[in-house]
């Protein structure tokens, strides 16, 4: 309430600082504190875009205070995702993409959780134990050194524990295998990536890909990989499983797949399973790989792991194509979330996490923080680092590090990019690729007979800068420019121009990593600034930006 | 005799593209011998899924109209077109003769919803075909119908009878009579669309500081003085007046609320109008 820097923090105060009118933020204030508040503040773990800017953090922190202070738990009073609630049923075995499947991996994946006991392998390991952030891998090559800290969904722990690149006792990295090429349009400040490829630091590039998008063109080898629609395999809806687990219940229902080979792959492409059956024969290890049976005898294997031999047979399955797990019967949903919390009843939601030794007091009661409460004062960010001006351990209000507030770029770059994942394709699947998509009004504009990324403009700020519907614009700051088809909409209040991140395309029309990228990656200006320091984070919502016209 | 009708919600659509996708999926490089050649990957959208935008930030909502071929019972395209290379089946169908359609390309002007495309490459001119192939295969929908996931897109295979009793009841009406071509696509909730609302939002000054009016009354009346409506505000003060048609003049808006007086406002409504905030 002021008592740090004398400025109360009022809905009148917020109004320069959010642009809602005060009167509007009190009524929501009203309505949130009087009726049953169910936040629906994102989608599963990430708490979706409005957590993705320079105090995401602190956004996410404060949604939970927010509910701490509903009274989490009680009936009618949760947080979630729209997307989520749906009863599915959680007890039937499937492994989602995280458990490893045939890999083997028992220390980079959940394999080891339960899979691995009902679908025996050969065991690996990846002897190398040195690592690079995604979003860093630019820095590895470019500067030799950066660091990390790892995303654990073990234990509260594992967020607090910094490594370095180069590990100790490691080589600098001198060859990139790149699986798919998405970096460019799905990544923060990508010119990064362009000059880390371009770098004499990095000697050779091999891109395994299905499509020649985005990075794949900076490759000294390219492995083409065929579609799905030309090899065998079995998976199910969302399922990621590990790091995200029964992320299915983002569907309405359980949809178990048998991903039909329809034709022998096109041209030189090969399955990825042939791919690396391949380069594991060089090496001298391919029958440890294969196990001395094909792809689809994979899919059998799999398949016999999990409980669907149980309702179906294997020939049913592989005839039928797919199996939709029934919702449970009434009786055997699950409980709501945090219901045992807001009535002080052991934990009764089918969470593997915590496990037992991240609690304090007792095992299944409370939550994993170290007083078992909802902690507005974070007593893990007290010891871990209690001065963090990034990260106070009681959540406050942090103004941008790119914003209005950043006097002399904010009038250099006067409108506030927002970049949210695509509305028709899955990151860059489907984009460009000379698909159908492409001719969606809303998804690119095809102007002189290409076909162009979209950036959404408020009718005010298009008029100063002369755009019009359909013209073509340069959307630019200091990290490079974007040419992009204008649409002029009041849906975007003025101020703040929308434009959706993911573009499969990167085609720069001079010198890549220096010159505008009309294909639309318009990841090339946002920010490479993580969230805070002492984290693995994006803030790729809080990007100023100008735009002008482009004639040429 | 049962014909095939088209019913489309507006208020439903939602800008999935499902439809689109779908008829691409189905006719994009498929030719349907006797029904239509392959549509070309790129360039036709024998369904299109149009946009409108209503009102002004922050007041606004969106709009999504799904175009298909019309199948009008008074089709200026099979006028226009020779050798009876466009004709109406019995069950009310529209199609183009792929074959018979060769050379034809002023047909697409004769379309006033502009629902014919010209394959450049095969020179001819291709529209949506209904799915009749699909149809007389024994499907009851469309491929687009089928993939509609919120119901706003829905056939009736009915006799004209019935479908005059579905019109009165749902309340249908078709997308701009005024070509007079008799479409068999009718829309439901078509306001939305192409009619507009006024809009805005009440505020007082109560301790010094701006409140939102909720529950204040507001009557809309026309250039006639004749009373159009009337409604009462949301917790933001918020209020509209939908289904109002454009060009309509100056309209009145009055309200009233209880401790804070009361307020008469005129407007002149082109297209949908955000008011703003009007203060008491």
């Amino acid at each position: 309430m002021g008592k740090e820097d004398g400025i109360p923090k009022t809905p009148e105060w917020q109004e320069n600082e959010a642009g809602i009118p005060a009167k509007d933020v009190r009524a929501l204030a009203r309505e949130w504190g009087t009726k049953r508040t169910y936040l629906a503040a994102g989608g599963i773990t990430s708490f979706g875009g409005a957590c993705r800017c320079a105090t995401g953090n602190e956004w996410a922190r404060s949604m939970v205070c927010l509910m701490a202070m509903q009274g989490l738990g009680k009936p009618g009073v949760n947080m979630g995702g729209m997307q989520q609630g749906t009863p599915v049923d959680t007890s039937f075995y499937f492994p989602g993409y995280a458990e490893g499947g045939m890999s083997g991996d028992l220390a980079g994946t959940a394999l080891g959780v339960s899979l691995f006991s009902r679908f025996p392998q050969l065991p690996t390991v990846n002897t190398v134990y040195q690592r690079v952030p995604r979003l860093n891998i630019p820095e590895a090559i470019l500067d030799g050194h950066t660091y990390g800290y790892p995303t654990d969904s073990k234990t509260i722990e594992g967020q607090f524990l910094r490594f370095e690149y180069p590990a100790p006792g490691y080589p600098p990295i001198k060859i990139y295998y790149k699986y798919g090429g998405s970096h460019i349009g799905t990544m923060s400040e990508t010119n990064r990536y362009v000059k880390a490829y371009r770098s004499d630091n990095l000697e050779f590039v091999v891109n395994q890909s299905i499509w020649f998008e985005g990075e794949a063109k900076f490759a000294d080898i390219i492995l083409p990989a065929c579609t799905s629609f030309e090899r065998w395999d079995i998976s199910e809806f969302a399922n990621c499983g590990g790091y995200v687990q029964h992320s299915f219940n983002q569907c309405n229902h359980r949809v178990i797949l048998m991903q039909h080979k329809c034709i022998e792959p096109l041209g030189e492409s090969k399955s990825d399973f042939q791919i690396f059956l391949e380069l594991a024969k060089r090496l001298g290890f391919a029958a440890m790989f294969s196990e001395g049976v094909t792809e689809f005898d994979w899919c059998k294997r799999l398949f016999d792991a999990t409980d669907v031999p149980q309702v179906m047979s294997w020939k049913k399955f592989l005839k039928k194509g797919y199996y939709v797990v029934p919702a449970p019967k009434e009786e055997l949903r699950h409980s709501v979330s945090f219901r045992w919390f807001a009535e002080d009843r052991l934990k009764d939601t089918p969470e593997i996490a915590p496990l037992p030794a991240d609690y304090t007091e007792q095992v299944f009661r409370g939550l994993q923080t170290q007083s078992g409460k909802l902690e507005f004062v974070c007593s893990s960010l007290k010891r871990f680092d209690p001065d963090d001006p990034e990260r106070p351990v009681m959540t406050k209000y942090i103004p941008s590090w790119e914003g209005h507030h950043t006097t002399e770029l904010y009038q250099k770059y006067p409108l506030q990019l927002i970049t949210p994942h695509p509305r028709y394709t899955f990151h860059t699947m489907g984009d460009g690729k000379d698909s159908w998509l492409n001719d969606i009004n809303d998804h690119r504009v095809l102007i002189d007979g290409y076909y162009y990324w979209i950036v959404r403009i408020n009718p005010k700020d298009a008029e100063v800068r002369k755009v019009k519907e359909n013209d073509l614009a340069k959307v630019f700051n200091d990290r490079g420019a974007v040419i992009c088809a204008v649409q002029v909409t009041e849906r975007i209040p003025p101020g703040t121009v929308h434009s959706y991140e993911s573009s499969a395309i990167y085609d720069p029309i001079g010198e890549p990593g220096f010159s505008p990228d009309r294909g639309g990656c318009m990841n090339i200006l946002t920010p490479s600034r993580p969230i805070i320091k002492k984290s693995h984070s994006v803030a790729s919502n809080s990007c100023l930006v100008q735009i002008e016209k482009w004639t040429k | 005799m049962k014909n095939w009708y088209w019913i489309i919600d507006v208020e439903k659509c939602e800008n999935c593209n499902n439809c689109f996708l779908s008829c691409k999926d189905e006719h994009a490089d498929n030719n349907w011998p006797g029904y239509s050649a392959a549509q070309p990957k790129h360039g036709q959208k024998w369904i299109n899924v149009n946009g409108k935008e209503r009102g002004q930030y922050p007041l606004i909502d969106v709009v999504y109209l799904p175009v298909p071929c019309m199948h009008c019972d008074n089709a200026p395209c099979i006028k226009a077109a020779k050798d009876g290379a466009i004709y109406r089946r019995p069950d009310g169908i529209v199609i183009i003769d792929p074959v018979k359609a060769k050379g034809q390309k002023k047909v697409i002007n004769a379309c006033p919803y502009g629902a014919i495309w010209w394959n450049e490459e095969l020179e001819i001119s291709q529209k949506c075909t209904f799915c009749a192939h699909l149809l007389d295969d024994g499907w009851t929908k469309t491929r687009c119908v089928q993939s509609c996931p919120t119901g706003a897109l829905s056939v009736r295979h009915v006799n004209d009878a019935e479908m005059q009793e579905i019109i009165k009841a749902e309340k249908l009406e078709v997308y701009q009579p005024e070509h007079k071509t008799n479409p068999r696509v009718y829309y439901k909730n078509l306001y939305r669309f192409t009619r507009c609302f006024i809009g805005g939002s009440v505020a007082v000054r109560a301790d010094g500081k701006d409140e939102c009016a909720e529950g204040a009354k507001i009557t809309l009346v026309n250039a006639e003085k004749k009373k159009i409506g009337e409604c009462m505000t949301d917790n933001y003060g918020d209020f509209k007046f939908d289904n109002l048609e454009e060009d309509g003049g100056k309209y009145t808006l009055q309200i009233v609320y209880t401790g804070y007086g009361t307020k008469t406002i005129e407007v002149g409504l082109k297209e949908s109008l955000n008011a703003g905030t009007i203060y008491l």
